[in-house]
């Protein structure tokens, strides 16, 4: 036990190191956003492209979400409220920002313009907003776990969804200079939706987000603090008494969970053939989030992104059965739980897993996790055996105890 | 001995293992998501994916809701379009081409709407859309249509916002404006009305709208709004507006919504003593109103587009088509749906090219066309200049009874206009404290006792299983419209008789205890060791699946109904002015008849023992010789029949019956399952007061406080008991065991 402890130490990375380790994958990423933005999105046509940028979405609000259901075992139905509120909070910001600018909702400016400015900042006030959503959100979960948590959370996106209901129309334009920024706070267009918003989401920064979402959440996870998140949704109790401050562990997790869902509601927003409106961002929206969640894996970053592809793509390809599209997708959702119900990759991510352990042998492989760990340990025992480093070679890689979240009782 | 090298030279290249395996994920990622794009993703309409060359189909594409809560409208749509498109081909199609109609489904998303846009446009590269009912979804579509420069014509979405997205946009309806105006006018003119009641549904845009443009309109001509309530559609139990709107003494009650809800609302209004008439829009126009409605919808007005006995020959063709080819009789929206196919049909005929911005112009040109709903001219926002036709229910049949003209100048704006003005009114509100009260209370009993049906099977399947069956507010649905075939087959629709409740009752909850125990079987039993999140996932699978193939025309159909009177539903006596109705004392004993028996099936009979035996610890039970996995069944199947007892009194109560994919019975199942968690889920006693307690909440909340924000209530109070009482009122709280 001593020995693993050492070794666990032993690779505990420094804050410095870990933020220079972070500079090359956001570099290789902003590179790919770029690369999809300038030649794939023009090569494949505006509806691959849409597509493209709807996986992107998913793909930020998926992994957002599976900050705290993942790692954290906090079960949440209320991530597209979270969503909501970032949404709006920056579409308002966007459009009568830009009425008071430039006197007009229109996109302004090219690539890096004043526009996009405008909307990066409405991308940080939308996750700032959301992020303390997510801490008010995030309280209950102190006195809350699984269902119950789950259901306040349902309660707070609908409560979120009523009240954006109840605000009045949309100003326009030269009613909102008139009135200043703060007059127009409660005209978010109600049911109808907040039309006219600027549509500055495009590839990039779709992906660019999606990259700095995947280092920080694939940090977190390896990272002390994220040990600490897997610990308390492994077994609270057994976490708190090995020192572990659950209560701020849970309630950052939801923090971080919030801010980058904000994020994904900003870039729903601003997307050319979405109008943001409350019907879109209700429960229904939640349950999907969870469902690429439990589909990818509870904790696998790259399976979630998968599973965001996968259930992004799928509806599209059933568009095509009419009314039988909507029984068609329900019957896969209950076939795939059925036959893999611990998601695509369990716990693991895509290097862990045997198929690209295979193909791609030593390069890929990940020492980082703890499972990882403890099989080195595990075959450190075993001297003698060499081989692959799975103890059990004919082990299914989801056999661990990670693959039941929840299921105390 | 490698491993430790391995892991150490790791640590030292941290950075660039990361970069490396970030590349080649992300590299997979995209390989595999641009492998199954291209792949199936390809449109399989031969001869198309290439811009129109002149040659070949003409490609027309249709973007609908055909699942989902507006599954109703879209897929009427669909039909006309098709008939249009047939009848079009019949006659050498356009230009000597045959005409292609692409339909996909949005699901009733607007979010959806945009992205089916961009795919019929890109990809099938049509020449025009058509669609959609719903405004929201025009909007999304309308935008992405614009960008793109292709012509769009929307049937039936009657916001202004629509056509002001720009010059690629029409529309075949009149709009909200002036809708509002002709029923403002009709009920100002012709009813000699001063003052009058909105109730609006303030969750769709169409209903809002509305209300907004006849209370400017009414304002505008002289009257007054008495009161302007606002319910969420969905709601079950409207009484505390209806009460209010009573109370507010009016002449008639302005109610814009659908048709699907509208039937509802007047049973309702008509059961409180509300006997002013009530006015509609043209979402109210469809042969089932009078069907859904019944005796509630007499004397009752609605603008619309069109009458279908009208005499004109293109309307007595058209319904006869319909009639021969879909079995049924078009509504308004339907026939705004072939309109819009036709006009488009023309409009290319008369274009000097196919493109975008000929065709748009075309379009924008059409003068005088002899539609089905009238005859259509498209002024410069490329809105019809149409007269609207006022239609009073009489005799269960929709007549004819007023034209009201396009408006040739603009109203005077009224200075106040919406909830400052519909306050001031309110004010001199007259009506009793003491009615109120019991009417509320009378509400409340019959609400609780619906919801302690449906939370009785959460509570029971969480005490067994642990998980919550998001399946089970759908078995409620199929209760209810099980329960409607079985009514309208077995003859009972005409003349009740006493053994039709207690049979239909017992059928419903036969089979829907076998329906339960099927899900039970083949979905959630594999997974009984999986993760619960992954059953829970499988219960939303169930959910979806069985909403979806509700809709189904095989199965209960795309059309809400109208639940057959089971009972000889009478007033048993007024008590300051609330009645006390048959049905709401049978709706009430029948649930406490059942809520006492499963009492005593779960703490006086063996059976119970052991279902509790389970819920205390499954794995002991089964130690002890208990059948766990007939137990679980046996525990589906009981919830699963409460449910279906449940569903039938809901149609008894509320006499109409949404589609199954509607939001009614989303939020109805939701609404219950807060109550049984709030009661403490677990616990037979917990639940029923539980669904007491929520009924409560939600009927005063809404007649004291203000009905818009009744959900609201409803998980506020859930939030303060679990932060309360983690486990619910009367949960155990349990003891955490490391």
């Amino acid at each position: 036990m001593k020995r693993l402890a050492e070794r666990i130490a032993e690779h505990r990375v420094a804050p410095a190191s870990a933020a220079v380790a972070s500079v090359w994958p956001l570099i290789v990423g902003i590179a790919i956003a770029w690369f999809l933005q300038q030649f794939v999105a023009p090569a494949v046509g505006p509806f691959y492209a849409k597509i493209l940028l709807d996986i992107g979405i998913a793909i930020v609000a998926a992994v957002s979400l599976n900050i705290v259901n993942g790692f954290g075992g906090q079960f949440s139905l209320g991530h597209a409220g979270f969503m909501m509120v970032g949404g709006y909070a920056a579409a308002w910001l966007t459009y009568y920002g830009s009425i008071q600018l430039w006197g007009s909702p229109a996109i302004h400016g090219g690539f890096l313009g004043g526009g996009d400015l405008l909307f990066l900042a409405a991308c940080l006030l939308a996750g700032v907003v959301a992020a303390v959503a997510g801490l008010i959100v995030g309280l209950p979960s102190l006195r809350l776990s699984g269902d119950y948590l789950a259901i306040v959370t349902l309660g707070f996106g609908e409560i979120v969804r009523v009240l954006v209901q109840r605000s009045s129309d949309v100003m326009l334009p030269g009613d909102a200079r008139a009135a200043g920024m703060a007059g127009t706070l409660g005209h978010l267009g109600g049911s109808l939706g907040f039309g006219g918003v600027p549509t500055y989401t495009r590839v990039f920064y779709v992906y660019v987000f999606v990259a700095i979402l995947l280092i920080c959440a694939y940090r977190l996870k390896i990272s002390s603090r994220g040990r600490a998140l897997l610990a308390v949704r492994e077994n609270e109790i057994a976490a708190e008494a090995v020192g572990i401050h659950t209560a701020r562990v849970k309630v950052s997790a939801f923090v971080m969970s919030a801010f980058f869902a904000g994020i994904g509601g900003t870039l729903f927003a601003h997307e050319l053939g979405t109008t943001l409106n409350p019907r879109d961002l209700g429960v229904q929206r939640s349950i999907d989030l969870v469902i690429m969640v439990v589909l990818g894996g509870m904790g696998s970053i790259t399976g979630v992104v998968l599973a965001a592809a996968i259930l992004t793509i799928m509806p599209e390809l059933f568009r095509e059965f009419a009314e039988y599209r909507m029984p068609v997708y329900a019957l896969a959702l209950i076939v795939v739980m059925i036959v893999r119900p611990q998601g695509l990759f369990g716990i693991q991510e895509l290097w862990d897993t045997q198929a690209w352990r295979r193909l791609f042998g030593r390069l890929g492989g990940s020492h980082r996790t703890p499972q990882a760990i403890a099989r080195a340990a595990r075959s450190e025992a075993a001297v003698a055996r060499p081989g692959p480093i799975d103890a059990k070679p004919g082990a299914k890689p989801d056999a661990k105890p990670g693959a039941k979240p929840g299921d105390r009782s | 001995m490698g491993r430790r090298g391995e892991l150490g030279r790791c640590a030292v290249v941290g950075g660039r293992g990361v970069l490396v395996r970030w590349t080649l994920a992300a590299v997979v990622v995209a390989a595999s998501v641009s492998a199954v794009s291209c792949d199936n993703l390809a449109p399989d309409v031969a001869g198309i994916a290439a811009k129109d060359d002149g040659t070949g189909p003409i490609v027309v594409g249709h973007y609908a809701s055909l699942t989902g809560s507006e599954a109703t409208f879209g897929q009427g749509t669909d039909k006309a379009i098709q008939i249009a498109v047939e009848e079009r081909n019949a006659r050498g199609g356009v230009r000597g081409r045959p005409i292609k109609l692409v339909t996909l489904d949005d699901a009733s998303k607007a979010a959806e709407a945009g992205t089916v846009v961009t795919r019929l446009i890109t990809e099938y590269h049509v020449d025009a859309v058509l669609g959609e009912v719903a405004s929201g979804a025009s909007l999304a579509g309308g935008k992405v249509a614009q960008r793109y420069g292709v012509p769009m014509i929307t049937p039936s979405s009657t916001n202004e916002r629509v056509t002001q997205l720009g010059d690629m946009v029409s529309r075949m309806c009149f709009m909200d404006s002036f809708q509002g105006y002709a029923m403002a006018k009709f009920a100002h003119d012709t009813l000699k009305a001063t003052r009058v009641g909105v109730l609006y549904d303030q969750a769709t845009p169409y209903s809002v709208g509305l209300a907004k443009e006849f209370s400017n309109a009414f304002l505008a001509l002289g009257g007054s709004i008495t009161t302007s309530q606002a319910y969420t559609s969905g709601d079950v139990n409207l009484s505390a507006q209806l009460q209010s709107l009573k109370d507010s003494n009016p002449q008639a009650i302005f109610v814009p919504g659908y048709y699907t809800e509208a039937g509802n609302y007047a049973i309702q209004a008509r059961k409180i003593g509300i006997t002013v008439p009530l006015l509609g829009g043209d979402g109210w126009d469809s042969p089932k109103l009078a069907e859904i409605g019944g005796d509630a919808m007499e004397g009752n007005y609605y603008s619309n587009h069109y009458a279908f006995d009208e005499n004109r020959p293109v309307v007595r063709d058209f319904v006869a088509k319909f009639k021969a080819h879909w079995g049924s009789i078009p509504d308004g929206l339907t026939a705004l749906g072939y309109d819009a196919a036709n006009v488009l049909f023309a409009a290319m005929d008369r274009a000097p090219s196919l493109d975008g911005p000929d065709l748009a112009r075309a379009i924008a040109a059409t003068r005088e066309f002899p539609g089905v709903t009238g005859t259509i001219t498209l002024d410069e926002g490329r809105n019809p200049v149409k007269s609207a036709v006022i239609v009073v229910m009489r005799g269960r049949q929709a007549h004819f009874a007023e034209r009201i003209e396009p408006r040739t100048q603009p109203l005077a704006q009224a200075a106040p206009v919406g909830e400052g003005a519909a306050a001031a009114v309110d004010a001199g509100r007259t009506g009793s404290a003491l009615s109120k009260l019991l009417q509320t209370l009378v509400d409340t009993l019959a609400l609780g006792a619906l919801y302690a049906l449906i939370a009785l099977g959460y509570t029971l399947v969480y005490g067994v299983l642990r998980f919550i069956n998001f399946a089970h507010a759908d078995v409620f649905t199929f209760g209810a419209w099980i329960s409607f075939v079985l009514a309208t087959h077995l003859g009972f629709a005409q003349d009740p008789s006493w053994i039709a409740l207690p049979l239909v009752l017992a059928i419903a909850m036969l089979l829907c205890a076998a329906l339960g125990a099927a899900i039970e079987r083949l979905a959630y039993r594999p997974l009984r060791n999986a993760p619960r999140l992954n059953v829970l996932i499988t219960a939303i699978g169930v959910s979806l699946l069985l909403q979806n193939t509700g809709t189904l025309s095989w199965s209960f159909g795309p059309n809400p109904q109208h639940m057959a009177a089971l009972i000889h539903d009478r007033s048993l006596g007024e008590v300051a002015g609330v009645q006390f109705r048959v049905v709401d004392s049978v709706v009430l004993v029948l649930a406490l008849l059942l809520v006492g028996a499963l009492q005593l099936l779960v703490y006086r009979s063996r059976l119970g023992r052991a279902m509790r035996a389970v819920s205390f610890d499954a794995r002991v039970a089964s130690l002890m010789g208990i059948n766990v996995g007939r137990v679980v069944t046996i525990t589906f199947a009981i919830g699963s029949a409460l449910a279906a007892a449940g569903g039938l009194l809901y149609g008894l109560k509320y006499e109409s019956l949404p589609i199954t994919s509607h939001s009614t019975w989303v939020l109805l199942g939701l609404t219950a399952f807060v109550a049984a968690v709030v009661g403490g889920i677990g616990n037979v006693r917990g639940a029923a007061v539980g669904a007491l307690l929520i009924a409560a909440v939600q009927q005063f909340g809404a007649a004291y406080l203000s009905p818009q924000l009744r959900d609201i209530y409803v998980f506020t109070i859930l939030i303060v008991v679990l932060l309360v009482k983690p486990a619910g009122l009367f949960g155990r709280a349990g003891v955490e065991k490391v």
